[in-house]
């Protein structure tokens, strides 16, 4: 069974399927793929800015919205500036009209 | 059940996962559940430059619907198992619609 077991109490990145990067403590999760994220940020990476970081506390996001959830290492995260990270807005997973 | 049978003959082989949102994560398989949930160990984004997103993470959890392809190495495949699963799984659908 694929579960997020392994993932709980620890920094987690998710990528949603509006493309949105999101990172925070992962406290809680379902087989529906909802997720309780704490301490949550959204990382907005974009191609010619610095990234922003928004704060937003405590977030629930619902399963059906989230595509990716991937555990950080800590030794690497904290090696990487953010700020000056550029790279590609994410897809969607749903192309409009489908 | 098929597939999700035909994943778990593949855990800690190397496969691409090709996402909807057009992202490709090369990985070993690790896990997957009745869903086709995937967990990848191992990762590397396939266009990293365009996609640091993901630097800092090693291994990922993909939720089944957002997957658009798994791309396998053939030599891992055996086919002919596969064709036969697939007749008796295919064969055991149309007896059950049959029996309604």
């Amino acid at each position: 069974m694929s579960a997020l077991a392994p993932y709980v109490g620890k920094v987690v990145v998710v990528i949603t399927s509006d493309g949105r990067l999101f990172t925070g403590t992962l406290q809680g999760y379902d087989q529906t793929t909802n997720l309780i994220l704490e301490s949550a940020k959204e990382r907005v990476i974009t191609p010619d800015a610095p990234t922003e970081v928004l704060d937003l506390g405590l977030y629930l996001l619902r399963g059906e919205s989230v595509a990716l959830c991937g555990l950080v290492d800590d030794e690497i995260d904290s090696q990487i500036d953010w700020y000056k990270v550029r790279g590609l807005r994410l897809g969607e997973t749903k192309k409009l009209g489908r | 059940m098929l597939f999700f049978s035909f994943f778990k003959t593949l855990i800690d082989e190397q496969v691409i996962v090709e996402l909807k949102n057009d992202m490709s994560i090369r990985g070993t398989l690790k896990s997957v559940d009745q869903f086709l949930n995937i967990k990848l160990d191992n990762i590397s984004v396939v266009d990293e430059v365009k996609y640091p997103h993901l630097s800092a993470v090693k291994n990922v959890f993909i939720r089944g619907s957002v997957v658009r392809y798994v791309h396998l190495p053939a030599a891992v495949v055996d086919t002919t198992l596969l064709e036969d699963a697939t007749r008796k799984e295919a064969a055991s659908q149309a007896s059950k619609i049959g029996g309604r």
